[in-house]
């Protein structure tokens, strides 16, 4: 017995940190420090897996600019935010590719992008509310919102709602299909509408945590990303084509133009349709950036310009189902595309230095929610 | 002379804690430094937080349902096929062992298809949760057949026969009691002990098999492991990671403690055996549980090879040979797959040349302590090689991203970086098989050795080597396949500047999005190569096993 009671001490001595801590402080929130990394002749671009980077793309810019690629790709949005912060010090990645504006504002608080003076056409104004400095470029946009199968809610059998408030009640019970806002990025862009959609309706005794707890309480179906909302429980889109697929919720958070990305890849044809209510979607702002230090700062800029010109910005759409962020670009109008899309009318208004100091709250707060 | 002993033990333990325990020991560090709080106390703040409120709880039911059900299908097999004179006995048990090493991506896959064609294990809460059972069932039904088959198969039936003529042996129930359960409650424990630490810390089968129903400790870690270890931001979080993490590596501990410890009186008891004894032919209920269960196993893997031949439009499925081209092809991903198979194979034999090794040395100093009477150091040793079965392929991903990323940034580029990760996951498993086959060569061959004056090297290179050749293949079988097969650490780490392995590029199609009806195909063809490629190697080494060895794996 006692032998077993000295390697239990031993074990939970070793997972207590027994080599003492490494000190955080200054060294993580310092900017302007981080030393200029060698150039190692290949562009390094740091992103997600689906960032929709095709290979067709890279090596286009290769043959253009001669710039070699490599990339290192995370599982996830937040996962690039992570790797920055680890290797600040001696930054591995020339470019970031993927952060939105959930995350820009803490990596830009946190030192990890340099800036630069990019060489493109002019920036929809839309895309520039959010963040117009130098350190990050906007390279696509689009809007989160709940998206619902007029199949089912088709007004008869199922009502369409006319506020979020509609769906704790009965009628939606087990099925709305929700991405976690933890590890999902339109979890947390949805997440984010909420707050402001809450705090600017008319009952002025509730907030976006009253809600997220009635849902909870309404069998909420919550999943680690958007995938399996959309494709595994969501009955409107193209889920019966994936594996596994259950089909129990009809309305379900995506962007307001999936319903049109359906029906290009349809054949013209969906049921799936955006719910437009005032302040219940989130105008997601994807940025590429120059990370501090980067040793091959040259390739990263010529990468930023070839992304923004306008013959692979333009394609946006097509290739990476998300908005070109140029003017006089759109979606366009085969089969549907555009016809199916909704811009709302009116999008949550959250600047990102506001989600930058709120959302750890409103995540703790979510999560006490819906637990 | 006793320090160049304490070195000679002290030099493969330090090597194996520095590339096994290194990296989760600084993960928890800087978890500790950013969330400021120690991870003991962390713990307490796991229940109280929406985040993980209730995972420890779901965590832990749901792997004791799975040791219940996996014991429930795993024991009448072990009796069966050890009872019986089976024709093509080791057929059977490759198959029936195989699921084992089979990835859990390819069994996720295999089990939908099977809730597709057959029965429906997916439309309701209640019914994913059956269907993740069965799958850990699936899984761990071969640790039943490794270590309990063995006992019963060797047991003297001379001891039967006289327990039936006692007493108390007269009935089933009997000599269940007086037994058969004494004899086996070691082995029983031992595969449960370690159907319950691959349930606690599984992850694939819970992505895909229960989406979103409920939170374990192992897929709240999932959600949470970007959020970790950065100054500032987040620490609230930092300190549930820190507490969730603590807690799953001291429950792990502590069953891991139990399992060196049984394994001890296993030793202890030994086998009252008799090898060659005469069976009977196996009666219609033996076929029958047998012949289930190879279905059971199979099922799975042949849908996953069926449905690489089936384009799916929506509607309807039709015959197609498209989704092979298009994984050969690297039609919607970065990878085609000969590439993902070669990376894979050169990630395994660089994960074995440094597994083997390590394992051959760790196994030579537990034996030799164990052989001194120093059976608490060997002890220590021996359960410190099971330690990373503690540490769950989340963790181990964090360790790499916080912990070694962290401390030298450039590994981020290294392509040789996923090989750590491979090596921690298939190391204890490596350790097992070489440290139950060194126990089993005659303590004689050393004492000779040593009477003739030869040197403890030469001894071990001409003597105790080529002795353990036969175990040396099986480890490194086994390590291959464990390797091949990885996919939970390695779909966290980074996908670099690393090479695409088969696992991931079936993930990678999977995760494929958009009106595709090639892209289930091809994932299932790119799981078709792996699960041949697998249960080739699993073949070849069955050969290679003593009949009826007793590792466990």
């Amino acid at each position: 017995m006692k032998k077993i009671l000295i390697l239990l001490i031993t074990l939970s001595t070793l997972l207590n940190g027994c080599i003492g801590a490494i000190p955080v402080g200054d060294e993580d929130s310092e900017t302007n420090a981080v030393p200029i990394q060698e150039s190692d002749g290949v562009l390094d671009i740091l992103t997600y897996d689906a960032s929709g980077l095709s290979d067709e793309l890279l090596s286009d810019f290769t043959a253009t600019t001669g710039y070699e690629i490599n990339l290192i790709k995370t599982g996830d949005v937040g996962s690039i935010l992570n790797i920055m912060a680890q290797t600040k010090d001696a930054p591995q990645a020339d470019l970031m590719l993927g952060l939105d504006n959930t995350f820009l504002a803490q990596a830009i608080q946190m030192g990890l992008l340099q800036s630069h003076m990019s060489n493109h056409g002019e920036l929809l104004d839309s895309v520039k509310i959010s963040y117009s400095g130098g350190l990050a470029t906007p390279f696509d946009h689009g809007y989160v919102c709940l998206n619902y199968d007029s199949a089912v809610v088709d007004g008869v059998n199922m009502s369409v709602p006319t506020s979020l408030w509609n769906l704790t009640e009965e009628e939606w019970k087990g099925k709305v299909a929700i991405p976690s806002p933890l590890s999902s990025s339109p979890g947390r862009a949805f997440l984010t509408a909420t707050v402001d959609y809450f705090a600017n309706d008319v009952d002025n005794g509730t907030d976006y945590t009253d809600w997220w707890y009635e849902m909870e309480g309404n069998d909420l179906i919550i999943t680690s990303g958007w995938s399996e909302a959309y494709e595994t429980h969501y009955s409107g889109g193209y889920g019966p084509w994936t594996d596994g697929h259950i089909g129990d919720a009809n309305i379900v958070v995506s962007y307001c133009h999936s319903p049109g990305v359906e029906a290009f890849f349809g054949g013209n044809y969906t049921n799936s349709v955006a719910l437009n209510l005032p302040r219940a979607s989130f105008h997601q702002v994807e940025y590429t950036g120059i990370i501090a230090g980067a040793g091959d700062a040259q390739a990263a800029a010529a990468f930023i310009d070839y992304l923004l010109s306008e013959e692979v910005n333009a394609n946006m759409p097509t290739q990476n189902s998300m908005y070109s962020v140029l003017k006089g670009q759109d979606l366009p109008e085969t089969d549907g595309y555009r016809h199916h899309a909704l811009i709302p009318e009116q999008p949550a208004e959250v600047t990102p230095t506001e989600i930058a100091e709120g959302l750890e709250d409103w995540l703790v707060e979510w999560s006490y929610a819906t637990a | 002379m006793r320090a160049v002993g304490y070195l000679r033990h002290s030099i493969p333990a330090l090597c194996f804690a520095l590339i096994a325990i290194l990296p989760v020991v600084l993960a928890i560090d800087r978890l500790v430094a950013v969330g400021g709080v120690q991870a003991i106390w962390a713990i307490g703040v796991i229940e109280d937080h929406g985040v993980s409120s209730g995972a420890l709880w779901f965590s832990t039911w749901m792997a004791l349902a799975s040791v219940l059900v996996t014991i429930c299908f795993g024991l009448p097999i072990a009796w069966h096929l050890a009872r019986w004179e089976w024709n093509h006995a080791r057929l059977l048990r490759v198959v029936l062992t195989s699921p084992f090493v089979i990835p859990s991506i390819v069994a996720a896959a295999g089990f939908l298809a099977i809730s597709e064609t057959w029965v429906d294990l997916r439309s309701t809460s209640e019914r994913r949760l059956i269907c993740l059972l069965l799958a850990h069932a699936w899984f761990n039904i071969s640790l039943f057949i490794r270590f309990v088959e063995p006992r019963i198969a060797t047991l003297d039936s001379r001891l039967e026969e006289q327990m039936c003529l006692l007493p108390a042996g007269r009935s089933h129930w009997g000599r269940f009691s007086h037994l058969w359960w004494p004899l086996l409650k070691p082995s029983i424990i031992c595969a449960a002990t370690l159907t319950f630490v691959f349930s606690f810390t599984s992850f694939a089968l819970i992505r895909w098999l229960l989406v979103g129903d409920g939170d374990t400790i192992e897929s709240a870690l999932a959600a949470l492991a970007p959020l970790a270890g950065i100054p500032g931001y987040m620490e609230t979080f930092n300190v549930v990671i820190l507490g969730l993490a603590t807690v799953q590596m001291l429950i792990l501990g502590v069953a891991l403690t139990m399992l060196v410890f049984m394994q001890r009186r296993l030793e202890v008891q030994g086998m009252v055996s008799s090898e060659h004894e005469a069976r009977k032919k196996p009666s219609l209920l033996a076929k029958v549980v047998i012949y289930s269960a190879v279905g059971f196993t199979i099922l799975p893997l042949l849908h996953v090879f069926f449905y690489s031949f089936i384009a799916r439009d929506g509607i309807s499925d039709s015959f197609s040979i498209e989704g092979w081209r298009q994984v050969i092809a690297a039609t919607g991903v970065t990878s085609g797959l000969w590439e993902a198979l070669s990376s894979s194979i050169i990630y395994g034999l660089f994960t074995l040349t440094i597994a083997l090794p390590l394992g051959m040395m760790l196994a030579e100093s537990v034996v030799e302590l164990e052989r001194k009477g120093k059976y608490f150091t060997s002890r220590i040793i021996d359960l410190l090689t099971l330690i990373p079965l503690a540490i769950s392929p989340v963790i181990i991903g964090l360790g790499v991203l916080i912990g070694l990323i962290k401390l030298e940034p450039s590994l981020l580029k290294a392509w040789w970086l996923p090989i750590i990760p491979h090596v921690m996951v298939t190391i204890p498993f490596v350790c097992r098989i070489l440290i139950q086959s060194r126990r089993n060569l005659s303590q004689r061959y050393d004492e000779t050795a040593a009477v003739l004056g030869i040197e403890p090297w030469p001894a071990f290179r001409k003597i105790t080597l080529p002795l353990m050749r036969p175990s040396l293949i099986v480890a490194a079988g086994f390590g291959m396949a464990i390797s091949l097969g990885e996919f939970g650490a390695s779909w966290l780490v980074m996908r670099s500047g690393s090479w695409t392995t088969l696992p991931i590029l079936i993930d990678d199609h999977l995760a494929r999005t958009g009106q595709d009806p090639h892209r289930r195909a091809a994932a299932m063809a790119a799981a078709t190569v792996l699960t041949i490629l697998i249960l080739i190697i699993f073949s070849i080494i069955e050969r290679f096993r003593g009949n009826r060895e007793e590792s466990g794996f």
